[in-house]
């Protein structure tokens, strides 16, 4: 963990994302809150597995984290992302926040059954997508994680 | 496992169990013939014994039957063999030939009287051609074909067989027995009953929905069966019927012949009494015997003449006395026709009645022969009358009850024509004459077949309405089918639809949302250098992509509207539109009245505030003052329950009604209101989905304001 230079108790998020733009709203609000957490980002939930399970040259993500996750995504969708880590014993206990456009019922049965730790709604507006990152930064500070 | 064996072990156990029974029973029938056990073959000593063809035919179809899983060829070929044996016993039946066939394979010990030894009854072959051939079928290639034409001659083998199990349940085995002499064996009824069974399970799909699919089909083959039902018991009525007529006529036969024996018996002792007399009265003067026998003579119609021969046979005296042969003083002591009658008559000391023969005169007639004593018991020659049979023929047409047909005499010995009718006249032992009429002419003014017609009305009639019945019964179900199919189908469009409008909005509303995140990340990295026109341009392209965004939210309410299930619950009115209204963000000076609505409905709660929304959004959004009243009014009334959406807004000209529910409508431009257009179409939809109406009442011209008037069924 020293290797990196970051103080310890920073928090990587891994940020599971297929799209541009959302990826860039998350790197933005990190900047307006000026958080140096490192970010890593993977565009569908396959990519993120190789990267968790270090099949991913170059790229890694060291402990503590944290896994943004959105769920309408190509080749592995979040639910299916979710239910792989769940059922992995190296990666069930990874915290995840599901943050998503899809309001549905049966989506959000489906990811708290997966002990998700939040599930976020992306407004519509970037403001309240700010928020969403305030609740995020917010949670990485005063939980505790799991080693 | 080889291929056979695993056809043949898929197929049900009681088919392979039933056929080798039959198989098993037909042999063993086929051996009592050969060791001739006549007990076996006919079970019961009354009914008709199943004949080697028959059980042939049986063994044949047994066999097909079980290697009907395992080989099409086999069952078919072995089916012609059985198909082939009775289909030629039928045409030598009903073509009157002689093929040869009957004892081809067995000659018969015992046979019925009356039939051809061996031969199946007709009956029986009737059932086997049938039966057969719905094995044969299986030759046709094509599916549907072999199908239909199975069910088709296994349903007319069924009708001939209920028909004859009939014979046998109500103990009127006779009423179906084709010919006089045979019928159906008891033991070839089980074995073609099962054999049809066996069949029938194969063809004949026991499901309501499947025989729907095959309508046509279905309704052929129970019009073959109720076809040849209603055959084979009108064949067996008037085989009935007839052999009714033919002993209605025997029996008239014999009133005629017990009449004219009667009165040849009343004859004979007339001439047994003068003979009697004339031995009391030896000695009365001529004058008076003479007048005593003219009276006889003329008195008596059978009679030619009368006459008295003394013991040596001479001839006494003769009435009447003018004659061409036998005249008074003549001697018939040696003529052929009387002598052998003179000495009998004297021997036996009893009137003696000679059979029909020529007399003299060339006339055929018999002689009645009587015997003369003394007192003192001395032989004085006989009294002989002369009755010709023309004279017996006049007698028998001025009877009190004379024949309606022509009946002619034939001696006993003589041959009788075909299809007549007799019976005999005796005199004692001798065999005297026989009455003969012929048959045709006794049945041609023979009461009609009334029960044969009645029954065949009645069978027309019933059958008729069986067929209408199950036509309407398999129309019905056919319609239930396709209902279901489109219910499935419209099922998957929805479903279709749903995941459309999922994804649509999905995927529509992301790179909408990502164009109105850029264009605040453009604002806020730009910040005061921003030109005037540009921050007026970045307005309007907020404002336009958040109408994209309604316009897209309502679209996807509009379609789940139609999606979700309507879930009924009982609520009260007012409460449930209050809590819509209350849901709404409107302007200050818009206020919602509430009236009325305190009555409890049974409805989908959701859809109803979907519905109270919508409208009173419309009505606010569309005021075109800063103060809008805008009025609920709920009642009930004995059919309906009504909401009235009332508002004094500007109104709605009667030539937009039409328009206004239908999807992306505005009255105004979007520019001037924004608004979806989407509010009365979602409404509408929503009030069609409960079952309920939506009307508008507004006219600007008239005074301000409208009026949307929903009715609901109560229930």
């Amino acid at each position: 963990m020293l290797e990196t230079g970051i103080p310890p108790r920073i928090v990587t998020i891994l940020l599971v994302e297929d799209d541009d733009i959302d990826a860039e709203a998350v790197s933005r609000s990190l900047t307006k809150r000026r958080l140096a957490n490192p970010v890593v980002r993977a565009r569908n939930g396959q990519e993120a597995l190789d990267i968790l399970r270090g099949k991913q040259e170059g790229v890694s993500v060291k402990h503590p984290f944290i896994i943004l996750l959105d769920l309408n995504m190509p080749v592995m969708n979040g639910l299916e992302f979710l239910a792989e880590i769940r059922s992995d014993e190296a990666l069930k206990s990874a915290v995840v926040m599901v943050l998503t456009t899809s309001n549905a019922q049966k989506d959000r049965k489906t990811a708290y059954e997966h002990n998700i730790a939040a599930y976020i709604l992306k407004a519509r507006a970037g403001l309240e997508f700010e928020a969403a990152m305030e609740l995020v930064d917010c949670y990485w500070r005063y939980v505790e994680f799991p080693e | 496992m080889p291929p056979w064996q695993e056809q043949f072990s898929k197929e049900p156990i009681w088919r392979i169990t039933l056929a080798a029974m039959n198989v098993l029973a037909a042999a063993t029938i086929m051996a009592s013939w050969k060791l001739g056990l006549e007990s076996l073959v006919r079970i019961h000593p009354d009914w008709s014994p199943t004949q080697f063809n028959t059980a042939l035919t049986c063994l044949l179809l047994g066999l097909s039957s079980l290697f009907h899983p395992v080989s099409r060829w086999a069952t078919v070929s072995l089916a012609s063999g059985a198909f082939l044996l009775s289909l030629l016993t039928g045409s030598q039946y009903l073509l009157g030939l002689e093929l040869g066939i009957d004892q081809l394979f067995h000659t018969h010990q015992f046979g019925e009287p009356g039939a051809a030894p061996g031969r199946m009854s007709l009956n029986s072959s009737l059932v086997l051609t049938a039966l057969s051939l719905s094995f044969v079928v299986q030759a046709v290639d094509d599916l549907a074909w072999r199908r239909q034409l199975a069910m088709w001659s296994i349903s007319v083998s069924g009708g001939f067989l209920a028909a004859y199990s009939l014979g046998y349940l109500i103990g009127q085995v006779s009423l179906f027995n084709l010919t006089p002499a045979t019928g159906m064996g008891a033991m070839t009824l089980l074995m073609s009953g099962s054999l049809a069974a066996i069949k029938i399970s194969r063809v004949i799909p026991f499901s309501l929905p499947k025989l729907a699919r095959l309508t046509k089909a279905v309704l052929i083959a129970a019009g073959l069966f109720l076809s040849s039902l209603t055959l084979a018991v009108l064949m067996g009525l008037s085989v009935q019927h007839r052999a009714e007529l033919e002993r209605g006529a025997q029996a008239e036969l014999g009133l005629l012949s017990q009449t004219l024996q009667a009165r040849l018996n009343e004859q004979a002792l007339a001439l047994q009494r003068m003979a009697d007399r004339w031995r009391m009265s030896s000695g009365t003067p001529e004058r008076a015997w003479r007048d005593d026998a003219t009276n006889y003579v003329t008195d008596t119609r059978l009679m030619d003449a009368v006459l008295k021969l003394d013991e040596a046979g001479r001839v006494l005296w003769r009435e009447p006395r003018e004659a061409d042969f036998w005249p008074e003083g003549s001697s018939l002591a040696g003529d052929p026709l009387v002598a052998r009658h003179l000495a009998e008559v004297r021997a036996t000391q009893a009137l003696r009645v000679s059979p029909v023969q020529e007399t003299p005169d060339g006339q055929m007639g018999f002689l009645i022969i009587a015997p003369v004593f003394t007192n003192d018991g001395a032989f004085d020659g006989a009294l002989i009358e002369i009755n010709p049979l023309s004279q017996v023929r006049e007698l028998l047409y001025s009877l009190p009850r004379p024949s309606r047909y022509p009946v002619e005499f034939r001696l006993p010995d003589e041959d009788l024509p075909d299809g007549s009718l007799s019976r005999e006249l005796n005199f004692g032992n001798t065999a005297l004459l026989r009455l003969v009429a012929s048959e045709a002419d006794m049945l041609r003014d023979a009461p009609g077949n009334t029960t044969s017609f009645l029954f065949l009305a009645f069978a027309i009639m019933a059958s008729s309405l069986a067929l209408f019945a199950l036509q309407l019964v398999l129309r019905d179900q056919a319609q239930q089918e396709r209902l279901r199919q489109a219910n499935k189908e419209l099922e998957i469009a929805n479903a279709e639809l749903d995941s459309f409008a999922y994804t649509a909005s999905h995927d529509l509303k992301s790179p909408l949302r990502a164009i109105r995140q850029l264009v605040d990340w453009l604002d806020e990295d730009l910040g005061e250098a921003i030109p005037e026109n540009a921050r007026r341009y970045m307005t309007l392209l907020h404002s336009r992509v958040g109408r994209l965004q309604s316009l897209l939210d309502a679209l996807l309410e509009y379609s789940r509207i139609g999606r979700k299930a309507v879930s009924r619950s009982t609520v009260e009115l007012d409460r449930l539109v209050q809590s819509a209204v209350d849901l709404l963000s409107l302007p200050g000076g818009h206020v919602v009245e509430l009236v009325g609505g305190d009555f409890e409905v049974n409805t989908d709660t959701n859809l109803m505030r979907v519905i109270a929304m919508n409208l009173v959004n419309n009505a606010s959004k569309h005021h075109d003052r800063p103060s809008a009243r805008i009025r609920v009014s709920l009642y009930q009334g004995p059919e309906n329950w009504c909401m009235e959406f009332s508002d004094d807004g500007p109104g709605i000209p009667p030539e937009l009604h039409d328009r206004i529910f239908g999807m992306f409508e505005t009255v105004k431009s979007r520019d001037e209101v924004e608004a979806s257009g989407m509010g009365l179409a979602i409404a509408q939809k929503a009030v069609t989905r409960l079952d309920g109406t939506i009307s508008l009442i507004s006219d600007p011209a008239l005074s301000r304001g409208s009026r949307f008037v929903l009715e609901f069924p109560n229930a």
